[in-house]
């Protein structure tokens, strides 16, 4: 570093503006932090670059969303594996384990609740955490990590829908058969796929069992090895996503403020998990019996409520497949097709992506209505 | 900290492609492409291969219960006139002036059970078909009509269900006594 550069640095440190090369013990601003960085870095430090763009490691940029799913889906496995111990996937005792779990096994009902609302809530942080990516133009120059991030939301789906099944009561084994026939519904090779997915020709034990290694493995494994992918190319990217039209070096912070802030969100989502479990349990309605008339309408997962309301007024195929592929494909192809530059990255409704905001919005704001529709019912 | 020097020294010259560092004389290039390819060809049809086994693996069910004669009681237990639920065949068995007959409950559309309704016809619940008496689509977005199934006399006189082989809507149970 030559003398320039190095009094260039100084004078930007009077503005607190931390610059990128500074070595560790320059930044550091409060008594605190220079405890910690004479300290070897832990492995949670050791996950973030050694400093980071102030503007976007402020809670208020990314909520914290991504790091958010990633935790639960952690408790999630950990809650999973309890759970785990006890649950036996056979139609005779499915229901019947899963009763154990709620009502004998001592804090079992906490541990279903917990499994269950995390499920919930992932479901809910991913697609915030999607919405962020898009508004705040974050995918801009770093697409295919965006690629990956749409793996993930369809990982993240169908992980709560097989886990659903697993319930086996007779809303959720409703729910399967009809989600199952909608692969039967396509031409060519569905009843093939169809067979494949329930292991036979009609809903049965096969199925069950089928449902219960996608959700504990098959399906967890690819998530878990796309999770890990997903994170490292945030940072082979150049770390989080960040504004560059600012001229002159960003004001950076030190990674140990922003672990400080992953601890506090993390130890909030947790409560927020906890307590959520604690007050409303998850539901379990009476043993499946597919042969048995239904006494009210079997309704789809919440997530997938508007797929249900479509197949009231369209054909199967369109309303049950088509739909909902075109969907997920209209996402993926968003910075490929309608917001391709790399201007405007890190800000909040950048004007060159507007028309990929425009149309994210719209395919929201159709979904949620059809959602709406299907809950009011 | 003028200092700050790196070691740059550059990296030992590599010399270019690969055949230039090879001491075999001519063809040795060739050959160890070739058996690059051969290499990864070799691997390519193996995982192909395994691909293709694991997709049978996965295809294979196990022997189902066998729906083909499904017990549902003796001719005489329906009335003329009556359309019964019985939930081993998931049918109804009705009788009408023709004689005796099994109607599949199973929705044509995404496979729920239909109900009857109060004023003759069938209803799903889960995304509201409607279908005549005789099965017929009439409403929603069902649109085939649902199934007739063939109804048996088995050896001790008793009715059973196939819910293999679907039957035009007119057949009735030979009864003969």
């Amino acid at each position: 570093m030559g003398k320039l550069d190095r009094q260039r640095v100084k004078e930007s440190s009077l503005q607190a503006v931390k610059p990128a090369k500074a070595s560790i013990p320059e930044y550091d601003s409060s008594e605190r932090s220079a405890v910690m960085v004479h300290r070897r870095p832990n492995f949670f430090y050791h996950l973030h670059p050694p400093t980071l763009p102030a503007r976007e490691s402020r809670f208020g940029y990314t909520f914290g969303l991504g790091g958010i799913s990633l935790l639960l889906f952690l408790a999630l496995g950990v809650t999973g594996v309890l759970e785990m111990f006890i649950y036996l996937p056979t139609l005779a005792d499915a229901a019947a384990s899963v009763r154990q779990i709620a009502y004998l096994a001592p804090f079992g009902w906490l541990l279903r609740n917990m499994h269950y609302w995390a499920g919930q809530m992932m479901v809910g942080t991913v697609i915030l955490h999607m919405a962020r990516v898009v508004l705040s133009g974050g995918y801009k120059g770093r697409r295919s990590n965006w690629l990956i991030g749409m793996a993930l939301l369809a990982l993240t789906l169908l992980l709560d829908f097989t886990g659903y099944v697993l319930r086996w009561d007779q809303d959720t084994a409703w729910a399967l058969v009809m989600g199952t026939n909608l692969v039967n519904a396509i031409p060519g090779i569905g009843p093939a796929l169809y067979r494949l997915l329930i292991g036979g020709q009609t809903v049965g034990q096969a199925t069950l069992l089928r449902f219960y290694a996608w959700h504990v493995l098959g399906l967890a494994l690819v998530a878990t090895v796309l999770i890990v992918w997903h994170s490292f190319r945030v940072r082979r990217d150049g770390g989080i996503s960040h504004r560059k039209s600012a001229p002159g070096p960003a004001p950076r912070v030190g990674r140990e403020q922003l672990v400080r802030t992953e601890a506090i969100a993390a130890l909030l989502t947790l409560a927020a998990l906890v307590g959520l479990s604690v007050l409303v349990n998850a539901p379990l309605g009476p043993a499946a019996n597919l042969s048995v008339l239904m006494t009210a309408e079997p309704r789809a997962p919440w997530f997938f409520l508007w797929i249900q309301e479509l197949l009231r007024s369209a054909p199967v195929f369109l309303a049950g497949v088509l739909a909902p592929l075109a969907v997920f494909t209209l996402l993926s192809v968003l910075p490929y097709a309608l917001d391709r530059g790399p201007a405007g990255v890190g800000e909040w409704f950048n004007r060159p992506g507007r028309l990929a905001q425009g149309v994210f919005l719209a395919l929201v704001l159709a979904v949620i209505a059809l959602t709406a529709r299907g809950l009011l019912r | 900290m003028t200092g700050h020097q790196v070691n740059t020294s550059p990296l030992p010259s590599q010399g270019g492609a690969c055949p230039e560092r090879v001491e075999g004389g001519r063809g040795a290039g060739d050959r160890r492409a070739f058996l690059a390819w051969l290499t990864r060809g070799s691997l390519a049809t193996i995982a192909a291969l395994a691909l293709g086994q694991v997709a049978r693996f996965i295809s294979f069910a196990p022997a189902a219960e066998d729906q083909t004669a499904i017990p549902v009681g003796q001719p005489e237990q329906y009335a003329a006139g009556t359309l019964t639920y019985v939930e081993p065949a998931r049918a109804y068995i009705g009788r009408d002036g023709a004689g005796l007959y099994a109607l599949d409950a199973v929705c044509t559309h995404l496979g729920c059970l239909v109900a009857q309704q109060a004023g003759g016809g069938f209803a799903c619940p889960c995304h509201g078909s409607r279908f005549a008496a005789d099965g017929q689509a009439q409403n929603g977005p069902a649109s085939q009509a649902l199934r007739h199934l063939a109804l048996n006399l088995n050896q001790d006189g008793q009715m059973v269900v196939d819910r293999s082989r679907p039957v035009t809507p007119a057949t009735r149970l030979a009864e003969d006594s």
